[in-house]
């Protein structure tokens, strides 16, 4: 339970005030304070972005204690101030991109500001505040209200004060990259052993690489010398072979060990990546399952599934790279460069000039070729989303004649996506060449300047004499040396990338979840079925109110049906009883006891819901049926196949249970895969069964079937049916009609009937359609 | 079936400014008049000056809004000029959709774009949040950005941005 916060004294909460959306100019303040008269206080600000002439400029709206003071600089009196008890009513006209914030005073309408929709809700909470300060509310508990609402819709962050790109975001100015990177690399921990094994094997061969071209320095000095003088048979002839021999087998074993190290240190590296990687996803994808269903109402499903998948990926790929390669790139680069130096400095610091132009022209290129890549991406995209629209609807393309039209639009964008890869190979090829050129003139250089040495033996500021074998042996090590540079370029835009991607990672895992799931209490003796909604009304989102005090008991074991019309709110009754949604006025009891207070996981464990469209997952029909435990006795599976009259079909698939569903259940019929969610729900055991529209999407034959079945397992449970069909509510005890959020009319059928109210329309319509043909109309 | 709407072409409508901005009076060739109506459009972006429904918006008993239409108007070419002044200036308190003219400023700060722009509504900075999905290409060639506000802008032709604005536009069409 959340602990209860000690409540604010007027005084103290004045001195919070005034509440403001985003910093208010000193001019604002000055034409505010102009205006007040001694003692009255500032309340709230809402500074807009837009002006009466639908222009983007000055404008404001004040709240003080007496007054609503607001200012456009295009009205012709561009002040305006307004005695809070003289407005009848504040309201604020949702336009399409702007708003409009109107007065009714002395009958009169008055329009006072306009502003876009990032400001649109202050002007609500304004707008709130003065109807229900008016209509008498406590004005303290009406400030605290808008202060909190205020706050949660923080746009400047309050520390920096920049603006924050949406609602209540991390400000990116103040984020703390330190502690970013610690808790990216948080996730290391629990591998360092692998990964340190990793990196000194990794320090190992990036020493040992140094080796080879000194090797070769001797070998073209010593081994392969005036070579012309030698004569077969002599020492100096035997010394040599088996110097050669003795270099060559020292590349072998370096190149041996290299490659060894390599391949242990390729599985370590891959062992310690795909732990990371699966602790992430796992990490993430639990938390998914506990946000809330409001959290999926603003953030898409497929933007979460991109988080699990995508961004995952891109903070192994970031950890790996700090991890292992920051560290044996910047040994390279050292033990490079000192033996660079020591073998001659004036040739090292003519390699070092190309390097300049290539750090760069890199920095350049990879700003200007980013949005190509972008550009790729999302044509690509496209291509894919075709394919998922076209090929799983292949028989409505056919069904309309559409195939030519597919094909063509498939095309186009094929065409376009291979233009602008053509486009990015012309760069990425034209930029290759240039710098490989750039570095390759460096090597002109060194191999001109470092051949005249070794031709007259020049030493410049000291150093040895150069030799052809140290020649080569430079050259190697120059070509070397621009891969660390290169890697350390790039370093940049790999940490902007990791901390996008842990930006939004941390994002999900820092969501607020359910809130009591696994928490709360667990009632003495289960659940009974007792179910009552007191006062209870909500809105899915401000302003559109869904459910309106909506009032109704619910005794044990009672069938009830729930009828309206679409959008009337039936679903919406089932949505608050499974706690989907918390944040609704009133209370809704389940035998006695508040829902909030119950344990979440045992409350919706003792709440069988049947959906109007089964979801059925990719796995076989046995665990499908078993799915909240799929260590179920077949037996029981089986009995509740049965009672679901879903038994004789699945016998009859050719795997029988073991019959592996396609995604959504592909290979089932509708009212097939209605039967086995019904069977899940028997085999819950569930207290209180909710029947979502069970039949509304099969035909006349299987909802016989289905309503038998349903007959079958409603006995001795509290059920609650909401249907279209008036005709599968033949056995509630009780039917609630929901009319534009409100229960508009509650009793038996018959009782109902003789009301003559909203239920009989629906039932005349029903038996109207019946005569005209359709089926499934109540006969009462 | 629901109620069919009936269109008019626009020709013999007269249109007024009504007692606020964006309300109007409409009679119609048959002397029919409508008072404290107001236009919207069915395809605010690809098409803003044809098939404009004339709508009053009334509150039922619990202050909800409801949306009550009249009649459309096919094309506001063929209104004439008083009337067609009227209508526009409505539907222009209605609308908010500024026209970017250029890309002054951008900045990407890990995976969200600061656009400051020159719009025909004055200057104005916004952010965008999802760049995957806000920035659109339009059948008619228009480029669609919706803010994180859910503010749309549009940019009606790309090639009329400077060279700066159209090379910051590039990487996201």
């Amino acid at each position: 339970m959340a602990e209860e916060t000690k409540k604010m004294t007027f005084e103290e909460l004045l001195a919070t005030l005034p509440c403001k959306n985003k910093e208010v100019p000193a001019k604002f303040n000055d034409l505010v304070k102009s205006v007040m008269s001694e003692g009255e206080t500032i309340y709230f600000y809402v500074i807009s972005d837009v002006v009466l002439g639908s222009r983007y400029g000055e404008s404001f709206v004040a709240v003080t204690s007496e007054q609503l003071v607001s200012y456009d600089e295009i009205r012709e009196e561009k002040l305006l101030t307004f005695k809070i008890s003289d407005i009848e009513k504040a309201e604020v006209k949702r336009m399409y991109g702007n708003a409009l914030f109107r007065i009714k005073t002395g009958g009169k309408i008055i329009e006072l500001n306009k502003c876009s929709y990032s400001v649109t809700e202050n002007f609500d909470n304004i707008a709130q505040y003065i109807n229900d300060l008016n209509e008498g509310k406590d004005r303290q508990d009406l400030i605290e209200a808008v202060r909190e609402a205020y706050e949660k819709r923080q746009l400047y962050c309050p520390k920096c004060g920049a603006r924050l790109p949406y609602k209540n975001a991390p400000c990116i100015k103040c984020a703390d990259k330190k502690k970013i990177l610690g808790r990216i690399l948080g996730y290391v921990k629990p591998h360092i052993l692998l990964l340190i094994v990793a990196l000194i094997m990794a320090v190992i061969t990036t020493i040992t690489n140094l080796v080879p071209p000194l090797l070769t320095a001797r070998l073209v000095d010593g081994t392969l010398v005036n070579v012309a003088d030698l004569v077969e048979g002599t020492p100096e002839m035997e010394s040599r072979v088996n110097e050669l021999f003795s270099i060559v087998l020292f590349l072998f074993i370096i190149n041996t060990f290299q490659n060894i190290v390599g391949a242990f240190r390729g599985y370590i590296l891959r062992t310690a990546s795909e732990r990371i990687t699966n602790s992430l996803k796992t990490e993430l994808y639990t938390k998914a399952q506990y946000l809330p269903i409001k959290y999926y109402d603003k953030t898409s499903t497929g933007s979460v599934i991109s988080r699990i998948n995508g961004d995952t990926a891109n903070l192994n790929g970031f950890i790996m790279r700090i991890s292992q390669e920051v560290l044996t790139q910047a040994i390279q680069l050292v033990g490079i460069v000192v033996v660079m130096v020591s073998m001659n400095p004036v040739l090292s610091l003519l390699s070092l000039l190309p390097i300049p132009i290539v750090v760069v022209s890199a920095k350049i290129f990879s700003k200007f070729i980013h949005p190509y890549y972008y550009r790729i991406w999302k044509r690509g995209a496209k291509i894919n989303s075709i394919l998922a629209d076209t090929l799983p609807g292949i028989k409505v393309v056919k069904a309309f004649t559409s195939e030519e039209k597919s094909i063509n639009n498939f095309t186009e964008t094929n065409k376009d996506l291979i233009s602008e890869n053509l486009k990015t190979a012309k760069i990425s090829s034209i930029y290759n060449s240039a710098t490989g050129l750039v570095m390759m003139m460096g090597s002109i250089v060194i191999w001109g300047l470092g051949g005249y040495m070794v031709l007259t033996k020049a030493s410049f500021l000291g150093s040895e004499a150069l030799t052809a074998g140290g020649l080569v042996a430079f050259i190697n090590y120059m070509w070397m040396f621009y891969n660390p540079v290169q890697f350390f370029v790039s370093l940049n835009e790999t940490f902007i990338s990791a901390f996008t991607s842990a930006e939004r990672v941390f994002e999900v895992l820092d969501a607020e979840p359910e809130e009591d799931f696994g928490r709360g209490n667990i009632p003495e003796g289960g659940i009974q079925g007792k179910i009552e909604f007191k006062n209870v009304s909500f809105s899915y989102e401000k302003g559109k109110r869904i459910l309106s005090n909506v009032n109704f008991v619910i005794e044990p074991g009672e069938i009830v049906g729930i009828v309206g019309t679409t959008g009337s709110g039936k679903s919406t009754v089932v949505n608050l009883l499974m706690r989907y949604y918390d944040n609704y006025e009133g209370d809704i009891f389940i035998d006695g006891d508040n829902i909030k207070n119950i344990d979440l996981q045992y409350y919706r464990s003792s709440i069988g819901y049947v959906l109007q469209e089964p979801l059925l997952f990719k796995d076989t029909v046995y665990r499908n049926i078993a799915h909240s435990d799929p260590t179920m006795p077949v037996e029981d599976v089986i009995y509740a196949a049965q009672v679901a009259n879903a038994h004789t079909f699945i016998t009859k698939l050719p795997d029988s249970y073991d019959t592996m569903l396609g995604e959504r259940g592909v290979g089932l019929s509708g009212g097939e895969r209605q039967r086995i969610s019904i069977a899940r729900a028997v085999l819950k055991d569930p207290s209180i069964l909710i029947l979502d529209e069970a039949t509304s999407a099969v035909d006349s034959e299987t909802e016989s079937i289905i309503q038998e079945a349903i007959e079958r397992i409603i006995n001795g449970r509290t059920t609650i049916m909401i249907a279209h069909r008036l005709s599968t509510l033949k056995k509630a005890d009780k039917i609630i009609v929901v009319d534009e959020g409100k229960i508009a009319e509650m009793g038996s059928h018959n009782e109902l009937m003789e009301k003559r109210g909203k239920y009989y329309k629906l039932v005349k319509i029903q038996s109207l359609a019946s005569e005209l043909g359709d089926n499934g109309v109540f006969e009462g | 079936m629901e109620n069919s709407v009936r269109f008019f072409s626009g020709k013999n409508i007269k249109i007024e400014s009504g007692s606020m901005g964006v309300l109007l009076k409409i009679t119609l060739p048959d002397g029919t008049v409508y008072e404290d109506v107001e236009p919207r459009r069915y395809f605010p972006i690809s098409d803003i000056s044809r098939n404009i429904s004339i709508v009053r918006l009334e509150e039922d008993d619990r202050g909800r809004d409801k949306l009550h239409e009249y009649f459309i108007i096919k094309d506001t070419a063929n209104l004439d000029e008083d009337s067609r002044k009227a209508l526009l200036t409505s539907l222009d308190r209605y609308y908010m959709i500024p026209k970017i003219l250029d890309i002054y400023d951008q900045k990407n700060v890990y995976g969200i774009l600061q656009w400051k722009v020159l719009t025909d509504r004055g200057v104005f900075a916004f952010d965008i949040r999802d760049i995957y999905s806000s920035i659109k290409q339009l059948n008619s060639g228009k480029i669609l950005v919706i803010d994180a506000y859910d503010n749309r802008y549009e940019i009606d032709d790309v090639s009329k941005l400077s060279k700066r604005g159209q090379k910051l536009l590039l990487g996201y069409l």
